[in-house]
């Protein structure tokens, strides 16, 4: 939890960030957020949203003087899912934080689309929010609500009220009220941390002087797997999130990597070289069968599950540079995805199965790439060329990957439309391995 | 053809590890490898260097040919996991002296840090068996192989991270 005096100078440098327009042609801005040592610090990164939803977010009645600056998170929120185009506070001609005082034709002269506005106001309990959503053109309030939560809930309900905002303004699910999981390392101490998807308030989940890799979470949110290595031999865990203990599920001869959960929990898909090459493999959790998958001499790891939980996705080099294959979850022959491209790996559904998002390389180092599902069209949708590990939003608009930024391994954001929009590190040392909950947080 | 060189090579080997006269010679004659072209290390054992050239094997100035057993990393190539003729011999160089010895060493495979990370720990794991396999060939099976994969890396340079590490 942020110390408040830090919230303060937090607050101050987001709204410096806010009071200058965003301009359509490509430029960084760039925040500085300093946060205690071993947090996520965050900078922020954003190009100008060209056709993004205008959007104004007037500062919530008592933003300054509780604990966290709700209405800050919310423009935070929006801003980085690279839908929207956040109109600074510095052109509003004036602040209301009620319906009821709203002016329509001041923000339509902003050009502003939408408008939130909102109160946070003592309660037995700590907090009351409320908030409403107003569409500027028709004049109408569409969205209007009110929480009741303790100060160290303050972020999530902000969160909250940005996912509800996303889908009535985009008719999608938002995807700000989840976790992030991720790895950090500095010098020779890994730690595989767990944080709000906007990287505050990190939670540390494992420690180790040894190698952590291959994250995953569990599709109820209640586990994280990951792969630890232990002089050059690895191992593969189930940590459970609110027990803190954790199982070795997979410490065969060779290496054991890539867990993946199945969409109903039930199964492990990995990779396990304990046949002399590796080759994925499925395991049932509760009697710990493998079932076999794939049988050739090509490296396969890297399995990903369908979201009807029927077939893979997997990376293999039996082709000669690894590439995407698609087999049945009960094993037989796989098929090629993809065929653009000199390397592809690391591929994963989004949560409706119409979009792939992998590891490419066309020429121009490694990249984030989107495939549609139909056409088998690979687009890349980042510019940078060491991007690695993948993972979409459980709206599948948005993807966490981590990349290198400044010589330090970085986790940034990117909109499947392909805009950057967050990037985020550590004061100390690399982020990487990054994974999105599958589900939302509780308010 | 590699099979008559491997014959070779061990033959080599004997006269090498047998005696310590071919050494004392390159001391006493520093001026045989000063004639040599450019890109050969000093003190090459002549007998090593025939067999080079014999097989078209030139000094990648990677290794210390003229201290075989010196070289404690292999390297290799990007994506790969075979061995080139240079690296190949030096690999046997080792397995020679572990065969006669009855020794065992732990194979450490890497991988510089492109592409994904959990393709290239089976990728230093590959190249690990690489290794193994070679040495296996020769009669030296005291091996293990494991692999950080891309996770500890010695250089910013690519190419010394692309390789197998032996622990002796």
């Amino acid at each position: 939890m942020i110390p408040q005096a830090n919230q303060q100078t937090v607050n101050n440098m987001i709204k410096m960030f806010f009071t200058q327009r965003l301009n359509p042609v490509l430029f960084a801005l760039i925040a500085v957020f300093a946060m205690p040592a071993n947090a996520v610090l965050e900078i922020d990164i954003t190009e100008g949203v060209i056709g993004g939803i205008p959007i104004a977010v007037v500062p919530f009645l008592n933003s300054q003087s509780v604990p966290q600056d709700v209405s800050s998170v919310i423009s935070s929120d929006l801003a980085r899912s690279g839908r929207f185009d956040v109109i600074p506070e510095t052109d509003f001609l004036n602040r209301p934080t009620d319906a009821r005082d709203v002016s329509f034709k001041d923000w339509r002269l902003l050009k502003a689309d939408a408008l939130v506005v909102g109160k946070i106001l003592p309660s037995a309990s700590g907090y009351q929010v409320s908030f409403q959503l107003m569409d500027v053109g028709r004049g109408l309030t569409i969205e209007g609500r009110s929480f009741n939560v303790p100060g160290n809930r303050l972020r999530v309900v902000g969160h909250h009220i940005s996912d509800i905002i996303y889908q009535a303004m985009t008719g999608k699910p938002g995807a700000f009220n989840t976790w992030i999981a991720y790895v950090t390392k500095s010098g020779s101490k890994y730690e595989l941390q767990i944080a709000d998807s906007d990287g505050y308030d990190p939670q540390s989940i494992r420690t180790s002087s040894e190698p952590i890799i291959a994250t995953a979470w569990s599709p109820d949110g209640r586990k994280v797997a990951y792969v630890e290595l232990n002089k050059g031999r690895s191992t593969i865990w189930i940590q459970d999130l609110a027990a803190g203990q954790r199982r070795a599920v997979a410490q065969f001869k060779g290496n054991n990597s890539s867990p993946a959960f199945s969409p109903d929990g039930r199964r492990l898909a990995m990779s396990l070289s304990k046949d002399g090459n590796p080759e994925i493999y499925v395991m049932d959790l509760a009697t710990s069968a493998l079932t076999r998958i794939t049988r050739d001499r090509g490296i396969d790891t890297e399995p990903s599950w369908s979201p009807d939980g029927r077939s893979l996705l997997f990376t293999s080099g039996r082709s000669g540079k690894p590439q995407i294959y698609k087999v049945s979850a009960a094993g037989g022959s796989a098929q090629r995805v993809t065929f653009q491209g000199k390397y592809n790996a690391k591929a994963s559904y989004s949560p409706d199965g119409t979009k792939i998002t992998l590891i490419t390389n066309q020429g121009q180092g490694d990249r984030i790439g989107l495939l549609d599902v139909k056409t088998g069209v690979i687009q890349q949708l980042t510019k940078s060329d060491l991007d690695e590990s993948p993972s979409f939003a459980l709206n599948g608009e948005m993807v966490l990957y981590a990349t290198k930024a400044g010589g330090s391994g970085v986790l940034s954001v990117v909109s499947d439309l392909g805009r950057v929009a967050q990037t985020l590190r550590v004061q100390q040392g690399d982020v990487r391995e990054p994974a999105w909950s599958p589900v939302y947080r509780k308010l | 053809m590699k099979q008559m060189a491997k014959i070779i090579l061990v033959a080599l080997l004997a006269i090498v590890v047998a005696s310590c006269a071919g050494r004392k010679k390159m001391q006493e004659n520093p001026e045989i490898t000063a004639e040599t072209g450019e890109g050969i290390t000093a003190g090459i054992d002549p007998e090593i260097q025939a067999f080079m050239d014999a097989n078209g094997i030139v000094d990648s100035g990677r290794y210390n040919l003229s201290d075989p057993l010196s070289n404690k990393t292999i390297y290799f190539e990007y994506d790969s996991s075979s061995l080139d003729p240079e690296s190949d011999m030096i690999v046997q160089f080792h397995a020679q002296h572990l065969a006669s010895t009855n020794g065992s060493v732990v194979l450490e495979g890497h991988a510089d840090e492109r592409g994904s990370r959990e393709y290239n720990l089976s990728l230093g794991e590959r190249r690990g068996q690489t290794v193994q396999a070679v040495m296996s060939a020769i009669g030296a099976s005291n091996t293990d192989v494991v692999s950080y994969g891309e996770e500890k890396p010695v250089s910013e340079e690519y190419w010394q991270n692309r390789r197998v590490e032996l622990l002796y």
